[in-house]
């Protein structure tokens, strides 16, 4: 019986040192993915870096009254965004002009923020980290914080062979996290790769059909937006007065463009829309059924859309919206908060 | 004994080298910062904070290999020193002509490179739009209409037609290059009406092309 214990002891020992050594980082492409923009050999993955990431994704420390977190405005079960609010607030309760967009499948991404301002994900947390209106911190102060902890010295060490945090190992360990947020096991998913048992209903099947002749061109699968800027038809806010890209490019003819969202998991990431305006998706099939032609806020692909749908239609490519829900991304137990770490 | 002396030191004086230094100047005289110069007839201004990008700098000619600086990028800022010295392995004296990049080039501004001279908590990094502030003047004057008498200019910007960089040679008859920034305020800038730019634009340009023509060898 002693034997046995020590045998099931050792076997158990083995298990575990087998399970740290290949536990690797959480990014993969999934099969039916094109290939990632993001360029990897400038940050080299690896499980510690990618579980530092998440600490300090999930850490108050980086704001500026430890109040706030990135996960504030992100929150893993809506697709990592700030639902209920068609603005996101900050830092004492500040209110920003835009809606917090989703974290999903960002290796693929070319542009960051509605307006595309940011072009880099190793760089793009330096927005939200120091915004007066978002996490308001500065970042020699941030800095100074985290390297006097002995937790975070370690931490970096641990992923980087260095425990000196500096911007650039800042940033590396944050888009560590985000980079690994690959979402691609929806039903759509499951049907597109053929997995046994899997269909879409008569339903969702038409509303797939639908969205393929008019949401497609912009909203392209299989990662559900084509990297673009584009006019969708709504008016400008006169409060907010956000220009979109035209704040960035400083051409006229960007004018109210904003980046075309992914779709997946548009289920949960309401409200809608850069400034929030729609708060159901009822209501962002509404909106693009019912633009009015002649409209000059809207993209030429929109003007595909010669008359309102029906409300059959409506219903079928809500179903449909309905299977980009990829409900194992949004439970990943991987991206949640890091519990009992210190 | 004192004529030995003398002719040593002008010996020494001669074989020194000429080193490559940049200074932010005010009608041809270094600024010291937080320092007042007078401005127009009854007007004063101070400035609290100069920074610039210089980028891809090269020494070229008089039979010499053109030598090109360490870094790719350097950032001058005058809270370092009044004189900021590039390079001080080479004498300028054996080089005909400098190059380099007034600010940063597109590659710079958008290659997310963190790094040295390039990190954010240096201050000239814009989050919301990614790329550099390539000049940074902040500073106060008598003549802004404000209770803090504050000015703040954010020059910077990459993108045509209105990018803030520019590719410039001058002949090395100097060893020091000067940002004279007397101009600016004595003919484009009327702080009475203008105090604060920190987005890139049509105006940046204007700013950054007089700044460009007011840099000199001396």
């Amino acid at each position: 019986m002693r034997i046995l214990n020590v045998v099931l002891f050792l076997v158990f020992i083995s298990y575990s040192f087998i399970v740290v050594v290949t536990d690797k980082h959480p990014f993969y492409i999934p099969k039916h993915f094109p290939k990632p923009y993001y360029q990897f050999k400038d940050v080299p993955q690896g499980r510690l870096r990618f579980e530092l990431g998440r600490t300090l994704f999930y850490d108050p420390a980086l704001s500026r009254d430890s109040s706030i977190s990135c996960a504030t405005c992100h929150l893993q079960y809506t697709g990592f965004t700030h639902i209920d609010h068609p603005v996101s607030h900050g830092i004492d309760g500040r209110i920003g002009t835009r809606n917090s967009p989703v974290m999903i499948n960002l290796a693929w991404n070319k542009f960051f923020h509605w307006d595309g301002g940011v072009i880099h994900l190793n760089a793009q947390a330096i927005n939200p980290l120091t915004h007066p209106k978002e996490m308001d911190m500065d970042i020699v102060e941030l800095l100074k914080r985290l390297n006097n902890s002995s937790f975070y010295r370690k931490r970096f060490y641990a992923a980087f062979g260095d425990s000196v945090i500096t911007t650039p190992l800042l940033m590396r360990g944050i888009a560590n996290f985000s980079v690994a947020l690959v979402s691609a096991n929806s039903k759509y998913d499951k049907v597109i790769l053929k997995e046994e048992g899997v269909a879409f209903t008569d339903q969702e099947q038409r509303g797939y059909d639908l969205f393929q002749k008019y949401c497609n061109a912009c909203h392209t699968e299989p990662l559900y937006t084509s990297h673009e800027f584009k006019k969708n038809g709504l008016e400008l806010d006169p409060e907010l007065k956000d220009l979109g890209r035209m704040g960035i490019t400083e051409r006229k003819a960007d004018s109210l463009l904003f980046k075309i969202p992914t779709l997946r998991n548009v289920e949960f990431s309401f409200p809608y829309m850069h400034d929030g305006r729609i708060q159901k998706l009822k209501e962002v099939i509404e909106h693009y059924s019912s633009l009015p032609t002649g409209n000059k806020n809207v993209s030429k692909e929109l003007k595909k859309i010669k008359k309102p749908f029906t409300e059959e239609q409506k219903k079928d490519l809500l179903a449909f919206l309905k299977t980009l829900t990829d409900k194992e991304f949004l439970y990943n137990k991987d991206f949640s908060f890091p519990r009992g770490e210190r | 004994m004192r004529a030995f002396l003398v002719s040593i030191l002008i010996l020494f004086s001669f074989q020194a080298k000429s080193q490559l230094l940049f200074n932010f100047t005010w009608k041809g005289e270094p600024i010291t910062l937080s320092r007042y110069y007078p401005l127009g007839e009854k007007d004063s201004i101070q400035f609290t904070e100069l920074k610039c990008y210089l980028s891809n700098i090269e020494l070229k000619g008089k039979g010499n290999k053109d030598y090109q600086l360490a870094a790719a990028v350097y950032l001058i800022d005058a809270e370092d020193s009044t004189s900021f010295v590039l390079d001080s392995s080479i004498d300028t004296r054996n080089f005909k002509s400098i190059s380099f990049t007034f600010g940063l080039d597109s590659i710079i501004n958008t290659s997310g490179d963190l790094e040295g001279d390039l990190d954010p908590v240096l201050g000239m990094y814009w989050a919301w739009n990614t790329g550099y502030i390539h000049y940074k003047i902040v500073g106060h004057s008598s003549l802004v209409p404000t209770p803090s008498h504050l000015f703040d200019f954010h020059i910077g910007g990459y993108r045509k037609p209105n990018a803030t960089y520019f590719k410039l040679e001058l002949l090395l008859t100097g060893s020091t290059i000067e940002l004279d920034l007397y101009q600016l305020f004595n003919e484009n800038i009327n702080l009475n009406l203008s105090h604060q730019l920190v987005v890139p634009g049509k105006l940046a340009f204007e700013l950054a092309t007089v700044l460009k023509s007011s840099i000199r060898v001396k």
